[in-house]
């Protein structure tokens, strides 16, 4: 628990600090607010525009969560299907591996014609991104069930399916969790990008809007925002990855 | 002794295709009788084809020629009645204890009170009293391989496969190990085969030591130690001892 409280103080140091510098820096060399504002000032645009702000910030996370769990429902379950069936490993794996190449904003585009402005563009764009590491994850669990466990396990009569369900599966628990941390800021990042390009509403649709118009105070209050939100992202996922799986943890030492 | 064999091998050749393509002999006309409650260590060069002898035994694999027979029928796969444990006591760490003894049983049926019963003896006699409970990745190694050994016998099988179980031990640990290993003979009269690097482990250990000659395996010496069981711990410190460690010493090929 001391621990923890340590981390935490640490962490609010490093950014007080960050924010005196960027303060600092700004009043010495005198840089326009149209340029760089300095926290001051987003502090005020924040406060100055705080409900609107979390109606917005509400969207980007409905988006995000929405995104992350379609996301892992299903790369859960082709993760699965990929790692137990060699067929579908051959038919599914490159074809996954080639879409994952592609930068999955450039699908965007193709949402909006699909199903227009408005918040299934971004939801897709997230899920996409946040699909692959899942996949990848659950695979490579499955994938690196050690040899020898498996002889022993069929030496005892145990079908593919039950090495599977006893071994595999909950094998591949660690895998998934720690996919869902990287999977968790893929989310995130679709739903900004996406209603950047394709939105009504949402922390990225702000951005736009203030920087179209120099209100640079406010796009980095929404950037500032976006900031928060991620860390709070990874430091969720983190947490119930040690929960959920406290033996793959085994070797770290505090 | 023809009369109660428990396992054979006739004439069996094992070829494979290495990956540069050509032809390896891994076993070369190797022929074998194990009787019922015997201990048989099999030693010899490493690369001499000693760990695909036991997944011989174990019908995980089939040979190229020739045939093994476990209780007078050809082994086509894996038969019912092998235990197998390895060098690394493979326990599932998000198991407890006794949940990873029962792993085998679980195969078969919902372990019920009976398997439990069973599983805590086995610990017990052991010396893992109290330890079911335990989570399997905070034990030692020693424990963790004591585990392992009351896992491959939780069915009782007829023949117990070790590869190399106490190789990755301590000198203290293996020698504790080895009369561990004694003492579950003598409770369950389990055939056991090992494979080992250890001399003095095979010596201490068997009744009968089968050398193995480099690739492509075959047997040049058999070493009979006629002892009777419990050795006491200072027998190997008898010029008995002596004698048949250097018996079959001269027989390795290096």
């Amino acid at each position: 628990m001391r621990r923890t409280s340590l981390v935490l103080f640490e962490s609010v140091a490093a950014l007080v600090m960050a924010l005196v510098v960027w303060e600092v820096v700004v009043r010495l060399f005198r840089i326009p607010l149209f340029i760089l504002p300095p926290p001051s000032a987003v502090f005020v645009a924040a406060y100055a525009n705080a409900p609107v702000l979390m109606m917005h910030a509400a969207s980007t996370i409905t988006g995000t969560i929405v995104s992350l769990i379609s996301a892992a429902v299903l790369g859960l379950l082709v993760g699965l299907l990929v790692g137990y069936s060699p067929l579908a490993s051959r038919l599914l794996y490159p074809l996954l591996g080639g879409l994952h190449a592609l930068p999955m904003s450039a699908f965007i585009p193709i949402f909006v014609v699909w199903f227009g402005i408005g918040p299934a563009p971004k939801i897709l764009a997230g899920a996409l991104i946040a699909f692959f590491p899942i996949v990848v994850n659950v695979v490579t669990g499955l994938r690196t069930i050690e040899p020898e466990l498996w002889d022993m396990l069929r030496v005892s009569g145990a079908t593919k399916g039950q090495i599977y369900r006893k071994v595999g599966i909950p094998r591949t628990l660690p895998y998934f969790f720690a996919s869902l941390k990287v999977a968790g800021g893929g989310s995130f990042i679709g739903n900004i990008v996406g209603e950047m390009i394709a939105a009504g509403s949402g922390l990225g649709y702000v951005l736009v809007l203030a920087t179209t118009s120099l209100n640079m105070p406010l796009a980095f209050t929404s950037l500032t925002i976006l900031l928060i939100l991620g860390m709070f992202i990874f430091m969720t996922f983190d947490i119930i990855e040690r929960k959920a799986a406290p033996w793959a943890f085994r070797n770290e030492r505090p | 002794m023809s009369s109660d064999v428990l396992i054979a091998a006739r004439h069996i050749d094992l070829r494979y295709i290495g990956t540069d393509g050509v032809h390896v002999d891994a076993l070369k006309d190797l022929n074998y009788a194990i009787g019922h409650g015997e201990f048989v260590s099999f030693i010899g060069p490493s690369g001499c084809g000693k760990t695909t002898l036991l997944k011989l035994m174990s019908g995980l694999i089939s040979p190229s020629g020739g045939e093994v027979c476990f209780k007078g029928k050809r082994i086509l796969g894996p038969p019912s009645g092998i235990g197998m444990a390895f060098q690394d006591a493979l326990l599932l760490p998000w198991r407890n204890v006794i949940d990873n003894v029962l792993l085998p049983v679980e195969i078969i049926r919902r372990p019920n009170g009976g398997d439990r019963d069973k599983a805590r003896d086995l610990l017990a006699s052991v010396g893992l009293d109290g330890f079911e409970k335990s989570a399997s990745w905070q034990l030692s190694g020693g424990m963790r391989q004591r585990v392992s050994l009351c896992r491959a016998l939780i069915r009782d099988p007829e023949i117990l496969l070790l590869d190399e179980p106490f190789a990755a031990l301590d000198a203290f640990t293996r020698e504790d190990l080895w009369r561990v290993l004694e003492n579950l003979r003598l409770k369950t009269s389990c055939t056991m085969v090992l494979i080992t690097h250890q001399l003095n482990e095979a010596v201490y250990l068997s009744d009968r030591i089968l050398v193995l000659s480099r690739r492509p395996g075959r047997i040049v010496h058999e070493e009979k130690i006629v002892a009777p069981f419990p050795r006491p711990a200072n027998f190997a410190y008898t010029p008995e001892f002596g004698e048949h460690l250097e018996n079959t010493r001269q027989r390795i090929e290096h």
